[in-house]
């Protein structure tokens, strides 16, 4: 039966507890966070770091701590841990990876291109950065998730491959409906998965959509043979005037319509193996 | 990294309804449409430059 990777982004760099209450921030709630998401189905953790304010960080100290208390508080937890180099506009190009040579995570996400960010910033990921940040990733061990908000991320990603940057098999995080990128609709979907069998073939590839569109692209990407992100990172709401309780409540919903539709949800060790990582 | 919906805020000059439309639904017709008398909404803020005070008060107009 083939299986389907469940990534948790469990909190992201922008909603805060005025966001939503539930939203998992200092390093103790991620790590119990996690935990929760694995238990129900997770395979895979997408995580960014809060400062003591609550803004996005990229402090290694928060990793660390984050990654720390997931080891020693929960041992029999064998989660994969994918964690940002993104999530802090103001970060400087070392300390967005700063934690990765350090940690040495199995994932880490390679945003493949620059964009304006809500109409009011720039996502900045220069040639000159990401050339670096490929290279190092692959020094360290560290699996890139090709984050792409429009087609043309992936035809720099192809560029990567060919130059050396990146190495095949990649796997891509389709990231739909976010401001300033593709809007999330099966159309472009297709359009997206079809650019990438096109450019970077034999690659895997999971989706998440946005707001609005967040069940659309989770019930699109099982259709089409993808693998899922679900969490608060990406949604604040469970649905319309509703508020999630939790990020376990949006596993738990990723891994019934899984099922639903007659497949089942990775363990990590199937992750792995469908990723081509070494545990 | 994501960063969830981003919002325009609207007030409906007609009937003075806060509401409030996503940017992952900017093709859909009702977007920036007053959802009870259907006029065109006059823009207050967006999530991303300058959100009103009270952006819980302003309903979501997209139709799930």
């Amino acid at each position: 039966m083939k299986k389907t990777i469940i990534t948790v982004a469990t909190t992201g760099a922008w909603p805060k507890k005025e966001n939503n209450p539930n939203v998992p921030m200092t390093p103790s709630e991620i790590a119990d966070d996690v935990y929760a998401c694995w238990k129900v189905g997770a395979a895979v953790a997408h995580l960014h770091m809060r400062d003591d304010a609550g803004n996005g960080t990229m402090s290694t100290e928060k990793f660390r701590e984050t990654v720390s208390l997931i080891r020693k508080r929960y041992p029999d937890c064998d989660i994969v841990l994918n964690l940002t180099t993104s999530g802090d506009l103001n970060a400087t190009e070392e300390t967005r990876q700063a934690h990765l040579k350090e940690l040495r995570p199995e994932m880490g996400s390679f945003d493949c291109g620059s964009m304006n960010w809500l109409h009011s910033g720039l996502f900045l990921n220069p040639p000159k950065f990401l050339e670096q940040l490929g290279a190092n990733m692959q020094a360290w061990g560290v699996k890139p998730e090709i984050e792409a908000f429009d087609p043309g991320m992936i035809a720099n990603a192809a560029y990567y491959l060919k130059k050396g940057v990146l190495k095949a098999p990649l796997h891509f995080q389709l990231c739909m409906g976010c401001a300033n990128g593709i809007p999330g609709s099966m159309k472009n979907l297709v359009f997206m998965k079809e650019t990438m069998d096109q450019l970077c073939p034999g690659s895997t590839w999971s989706c998440f959509g946005v707001g609005h569109s967040a069940m659309e692209m989770l019930y699109g990407a099982v259709a089409m043979g993808g693998h899922v992100r679900v969490g608060m990172e990406d949604n604040v709401m469970y649905a319309k005037d509703q508020l999630a309780e939790s990020n376990v409540q949006f596993v738990e919903r990723a891994v019934r319509v899984i099922r639903e539709f007659g497949r089942e949800p990775a363990t990590p060790d199937e992750a792995r193996e469908i990723l081509g990582l070494k545990k | 990294m994501s960063w969830g919906v981003y919002w325009m805020f609207y007030r409906c000059p007609v009937c003075q309804k806060k509401f409030k439309s996503g940017a992952d639904t900017i093709i859909e017709p009702s977007f920036g449409r007053c959802p009870r008398c259907h006029a065109e909404g006059q823009l207050i803020g967006e999530s991303g430059k300058n959100p009103p005070e009270d952006p819980n008060a302003y309903e979501d107009t997209a139709d799930y």
